[in-house]
């Protein structure tokens, strides 16, 4: 399944945007190349890990939020998680996917503050947490490397 | 020892039992706005809300807000009890247009802009101006402390970056949960010196011209939304939470107490509780379940249920009842380990939340459910863990019963 990459235009906003709202661009479905520009527009750091036929790459954002991609041996990020004192922004980082979360994201669910999930044959996100300390994950189950478990996304 | 002896004023509610202090009661205000009462404590209750039956596991109080130094004052129900966050947040629509026009708006240092806040939530954000108010509950006041008005009329046009993260505006009763929410968790305000050393995304703005325009400022720490506890004259280190035990298959309610102060009443010793000092940044412990470990875990009013991953336990189909939660029982334990590397164990029971789940019930013991699919590193010790113990929670910096907080004990 392929992703339209509305992905560039999304990037183009958020170095515009930046002097507002820094925030971390990488994104669901996107290619490696996007990851090095991410970082380099955020002032970010990047650390970079291999493991078990895909790559972790992560960015720290300014405001402390640190960004993992998860990348296939081919250079498409197939999943992200995120942890820090305050949510990221999600709308550049799903790209593509982020319409059809944001229609899920208001739909009744039973984790109150502080869980919330969407599950959809093409897309899982799953934010947890509360002030100062937000978790979540996303990722595409369609594009999950062979052998992948999600119970690796940390 | 704290003798209890009656309040001269008699249009004071008394409190039925006076474990408290005497005379709580602060100088300003007189009578208060039919103030909540004496003593430092207050009924605290789980019960089925003003949203309904959907929002379950959610213990409430009653309190009183005030203009600043006036006798405008309004009480107001439903206020959600919330040791998670830091802060009181009030739905603009239950506020009296009086009080609401009377709350003094908060601006940004030397200007006319007003400040406004994002409240970030897992699930959704609240969005409102933040104003001064006096809070009178029980026997305590905090004088023109900083609070948020949630979904103010007069400012609608929410940045997208407090909006995008997690696209579910919570700025009505019916989405919120509550009336409102009291933040009474171990920290200070509810953002912290993140806030006060940059702008951070999607928290503080200064909103010029009619609510738009809106830009992320700098927000120091003692003009951030505070716990309110921080700014009583006395029982300001913490909280205990009192709530009874209650049937496994659920309750309509169940009413236990808020009690303000660790080791400064009678009613509130810290006595041989385990104290459970969290993380100075995220306020947490870290916890053992299955052998398998969980260093981002809380005890936390604000959750509804027991959230952990257990793979042995069946999810509740999306017909059930209980959808979303665990519809297997089982009786399990889980270890906490403290800061001085002691164990503690922590058993709950699980039950049935296809069975359990009832649209007449809101008090759920036994109410869990799964972590997400993914590994969380958090064990998530719900309101359900606080039924029948009494939960002591001390704010960051403070001593509290011969501990320094942060930190959870029972």
């Amino acid at each position: 399944m392929r992703i339209p990459n509305t992905r560039l235009g999304l990037l183009a906003l958020a170095l515009a945007s930046l002097c507002l709202a820094p925030s971390a661009g990488a994104s669901l479905g996107a290619d490696a190349g996007s990851v090095e520009a991410d970082r380099a527009a955020l002032n970010g750091q990047l650390a970079v890990s291999h493991a078990g036929g895909y790559e972790v790459r992560e960015i720290t954002t300014p405001a402390g939020v640190h960004i993992r991609e998860y990348l296939t041996a081919g250079g498409t990020v197939f999943a992200l998680s995120w942890q820090g004192p305050v949510r990221p922004d999600l709308r550049q980082m799903l790209a593509g996917y982020y319409a059809r979360y944001a229609q899920a994201a208001a739909a009744p669910h039973v984790g109150g503050h502080r869980h919330l999930a969407v599950k959809q044959p093409g897309l899982v996100v799953e934010s947890n947490g509360r002030m100062r300390a937000f978790y979540g994950r996303a990722w595409d189950p369609s594009l999950l490397p062979a052998h992948f478990s999600v119970a690796d996304l940390r | 020892m704290h003798k209890c002896f009656v309040p001269v004023l008699a249009s004071l509610a008394l409190l039925a039992s006076c474990g408290g202090g005497g005379n709580r009661l602060s100088g300003g205000g007189g009578g208060g706005g039919g103030g909540t009462g004496s003593g430092n404590s207050v009924p605290l209750t789980v019960e089925i809300g003003p949203a309904g039956p959907t929002f379950v596991n959610i213990a409430f109080v009653t309190l009183t807000i005030c203009a600043p130094g006036t006798q405008n004052c309004q009480t107001i129900d439903n206020i959600q009890v919330d040791t998670g966050s830091s802060g009181l947040r009030i739905v603009s629509s239950v506020l009296n247009a009086s009080l609401l026009q009377a709350l003094p708006q908060q601006y940004v240092g030397g200007t006319t802009v007003p400040v406004v806040e994002c409240a970030q939530f897992a699930d959704g954000y609240s969005w409102g101006p933040v104003v001064a108010a006096d809070l009178e509950i029980a026997g305590e006041k905090a004088s023109g402390i900083p609070m948020q008005v949630i979904g103010d009329p007069a400012f609608t046009q929410i940045p997208t970056d407090c909006s995008s993260p997690v696209p579910n505006e919570e700025d009505t009763v019916a989405t919120f949960g509550a009336n409102g929410i009291i933040g009474v968790g171990v920290f200070a305000q509810d953002c912290g010196a993140a806030c006060a050393n940059g702008v951070i995304s999607g928290t503080y703005y200064g909103c010029p011209s009619s609510g738009a325009g809106c830009t992320g400022i700098v927000e120091a720490a003692d003009l951030q939304v505070p716990n309110p506890v921080t700014a009583f004259s006395a029982d300001n280190n913490g909280v205990v939470i009192e709530l009874p035990n209650v049937a496994a298959g659920g309750a309509a309610s169940a009413t236990g107490s808020l009690i303000f102060g660790i080791g400064t009443e009678s009613n509130n010793a810290l006595g041989t509780a385990t104290v459970l000092a969290t993380d100075g940044i995220t306020g947490e412990i870290d916890v053992t379940f299955s052998a398998a470990d969980y260093p981002q875990s809380v005890l936390d009013t604000g959750s509804n249920a027991l959230y952990f991953t257990d793979n042995a336990l069946s999810v509740c189909g999306a017909t059930s009842n209980g959808a979303g939660f665990y519809c297997t029982a089982a009786n399990l334990s889980a270890t906490i380990t403290t800061a001085s590397n002691m164990q503690l164990a922590a058993s709950f029971v699980v039950g049935d939340a296809g069975t359990m789940v009832q649209q007449s019930l809101a008090a759920y013991p036994q109410l869990g459910g799964p972590f997400g699919t993914a590994a969380p590193q958090t064990f998530d010790f719900g309101l359900p863990y606080f039924y029948n113990r009494n939960v002591f929670v001390a704010i960051e910096g403070t001593s509290a019963g011969g501990a320094t907080g942060p930190f959870f004990a029972y």
